[in-house]
């Protein structure tokens, strides 16, 4: 019965997954809003005046350390490795002596190709606003100056390397091109420059009189990323005579911050626990966390999370339970937010180690195994007005963990590797800055008698055949 | 021979007619020494307590054993005792709260093995809280091994035994001590089959002990020991 149960949840799983993507799905979008198709005439340029200018672009970028930007840090990358790509070489729009209808011709070339605008005016270059992606330039760039050209390497690589509520932002492209590459330019300048375009972004607010190119797109992580919340967590206990770890409850207190500028790159967290014993409540394991923004990659955010769960701060009535150890988790989440859904993977991986408890006299040494964990979880957004939504979903959770072992005096057990499947709902309701959720976390199939005590992370996975609670949060 | 006329030869005979005369004499067993250890794993088990780690179930002053509990008992370290003499008794020795509790406990109280593992959060349905940790109600005994209180030796016993302690040590003769001979229990399951799951008191009528909470009289086990090493033929 499990069993189908557990078959039923997958399949749930990826046909949710799967009708999202297909939702999603689509042409694929092209920078700057044509079809691409002139790729296809493009040429692959290795010398001449666009590889000249395009050195030349890296130097000055170099000189200005746009590295220690924040948000230009694949400035240099991007303009150093992009393929460079000539097109439309045959299309001459400036011949003077061509007859009506070959200069219709040309014209008519030409806007295929997008080497003119709407208003039929050329265009220099071109690049699709993603990471890695070529750049085309059109013969009217070779009519330019080293100097501009330059310039316009630095702006297409801004078009791929700028945080992406602003990459496709042509005004404010063109203010921080100009900040680099103009005679004045400066550390300061250019750092300035960027902090000011981007926060007018993300604000959806106005910088230099423009407005935001995709203002309601926002990032909530980066618009409020940092977070206050209160959780309750209340155990489903095994049989009395199963379990050593009477841990009914659990308080958290939980704040996860930003510190580190407005990209939301690297968080930071703190939390503090009690946890409710049958007779009274006592200072359970304390929690630091970290989440590192490594990459974006087709939307998705890559990061890196790693935390502690420190029992060695809590009271001595927690410290001398089995779950009394202190972990260190490092995992890597892969998160995609977008306005109708959220999903986030999960992997994981946690020490093994050992908790000491003392009973009747007897010391007993709990030894844990390490663990491996794949998490995946996902919900529905359901907005109900401009500030407030409802989501809904679940998360399906697989641990894998070594044998936890237990030796004191005489007495001397260890078990075989330990399997925990779980799965549990999740509900929430957003309004302003403030959040309300339910989730609740069931054990639907295990290694045979086996429950979360045995895994020995009450702060991460909790005690007994799961837990149901709720919590509270501002984000801010 | 002609090597023996000489006083060296002579002095060679000597020490060997010693020697001989050494060997050939009676050589008494090498003495034992009675050694007695408070024992540290004592528990109860009982059909109202649900939680193994509940805390009147150990480090109490008195436990009380009836039909509906049982007191765990385990010298933890015995298996790394070296130099238990197997030919002499092995003893559990507990004592009740009360002389005429005693003179019950005479008739009712047992001393079965334990046959299954059980640590200190054991409780009345299972030895431990994890897989594998459920047993019968009441644990896991042989109650076909079961001893019962040594009574005292008769005055007939005393006069045949070379050694007194061997019926009965003197501790075991106070009037609120009940000891049990677990000498078979100690070659069966110690010796013989290197597991150390002690012995679980049982009594169908309530019998009050003395518990961990009082150390001076607090469940004790005595082995014999030799005290050195002695040469047989």
């Amino acid at each position: 019965m499990k069993k189908l149960i557990v078959i039923s949840l997958f399949t749930f799983l990826v046909v949710f997954v799967v009708s999202i993507e297909i939702a999603y799905s689509g042409p694929t979008r092209v920078g700057n809003g044509d079809d691409g198709g002139d790729l296809e005439s493009a040429m692959p340029v290795k010398s001449g005046i666009l590889i000249e200018t395009r050195d030349e672009a890296i130097q000055l970028l170099k000189k200005l350390n746009v590295s220690g930007v924040e948000g230009l840090g694949r400035l240099i990358p991007e303009t150093a490795k992009s393929e460079i790509r000539l097109v439309g070489r045959n299309v001459d729009l400036a011949k003077t002596d061509a007859s009506p209808e070959e200069r219709r011709d040309a014209m008519e070339e030409a806007k295929a190709i997008g080497a003119v605008n709407d208003k039929n005016q050329p265009v220099y270059a071109r690049t699709f606003p993603e990471p890695h992606a070529a750049t085309r330039f059109f013969p009217a760039a070779l009519l330019l100056e080293r100097k501009q050209l330059v310039a316009l390497h630095i702006h297409e690589a801004l078009h791929r390397s700028l945080p992406e509520s602003i990459r496709e932002n042509e005004k404010a492209v063109s203010r921080i091109t100009l900040a680099l590459t103009s005679e004045d330019s400066s550390f300061d300048r250019v750092k300035e420059t960027v902090s000011r375009e981007v926060a007018a972004s993300v604000t959806g607010g106005v910088a230099g009189g423009v407005n935001s190119a995709r203002p309601e797109e926002v990032d909530p992580m980066v618009e409020r990323p940092n977070v206050l919340e209160y959780g309750y967590r209340s155990f489903f206990l095994p049989d009395p005579d199963k379990s050593l770890s009477p841990v009914s409850s659990l308080h958290s207190l939980k704040s996860f911050m930003y510190p580190f500028g407005r990209s939301a790159t690297l968080g930071v967290g703190i939390e503090l626990t009690f946890v409710m014993l049958p007779e009274r409540s006592y200072l359970g394991p304390v929690g630091l966390s970290g989440r590192l923004k490594l990459a974006t990659w087709r939307k998705s955010d890559v990061d890196l999370i790693a935390a502690l769960h420190l029992n060695t701060l809590s009271d001595g009535e927690i410290k001398n339970t089995p779950i009394g150890r202190d972990t260190g988790t490092i995992g890597v989440a892969v998160r995609r937010d977008e306005k109708f859904f959220r999903v986030e993977n999960q992997i994981y991986f946690t020490t093994g180690s050992e908790a000491k408890q003392t009973l009747g006299g007897i010391e007993y040494t709990h030894k844990y195994g390490s663990i491996l964990g794949a998490r995946i979880s996902g919900v529905g957004k359901v907005p109900l007005n401009a500030t407030s939504s409802l989501e809904w979903g679940g998360r399906g959770e697989v641990l894998l963990a070594n044998p936890h072992e237990v030796r004191g005096g005489a007495f001397e057990k260890s078990s075989s590797r330990l399997r925990v499947v779980s799965i549990g709902p999740e509900v929430a309701y957003t309004t302003g800055d403030l959040r309300f959720s339910m989730s609740g976390r069931f054990i639907v199939d295990s290694t045979e008698g086996v429950s979360l005590d045995q895994i020995g992370d009450l702060m991460g996975h909790g005690v007994g055949q799961g837990s149901f609670g709720g919590a509270v949060s501002w984000q801010f | 021979m002609a090597v023996l006329k000489g006083t060296s030869g002579w002095l060679f005979m000597g020490l060997l007619t010693v020697s001989m005369a050494t060997a050939c004499a009676p050589i008494p067993e090498s003495a034992s020494e009675e050694k007695v250890r408070a024992i540290d794993g004592v528990k109860l088990i009982s059909k109202e307590i649900t939680r193994g780690d509940d805390s009147r179930t150990f480090d109490q002053s008195v436990f009380t054993v009836s039909s509906e509990t049982r007191l765990l008992i385990r010298y933890e370290t015995l298996m790394s005792q070296s130099g238990i003499r197997e030919d002499r008794p092995l003893r559990l020795r507990v004592y009740a709260t009360s002389e005429s509790g005693a003179a019950l406990a005479r008739g009712a109280l047992k001393a079965c093995p334990i046959i299954k593992p059980w640590m200190m959060a054991a409780s009345w349905y299972s030895g431990h809280p994890w897989s594998g940790g459920r047993w019968p109600a009441g644990g896991a005994i042989d109650e076909s091994s079961c001893v019962s209180v040594e009574l005292k030796p008769t005055e007939d016993e005393m006069s045949k035994t070379k050694d007194v302690s061997d019926v009965a040590p003197l501790d075991c003769s106070e009037p609120r001590a009940l000891c049990f001979d677990v000498s078979s229990w100690y070659k069966t399951w110690v010796v013989q089959r290197h597991e150390n799951f002690g012995l679980a008191l049982i009594s169908d009528r309530p019998v009050a002990l003395i518990g961990t909470g009082s150390p001076a009289q607090s469940p004790r086990i005595h082995w014999f020991e030799s005290m050195g090493i002695g040469l047989k033929f």
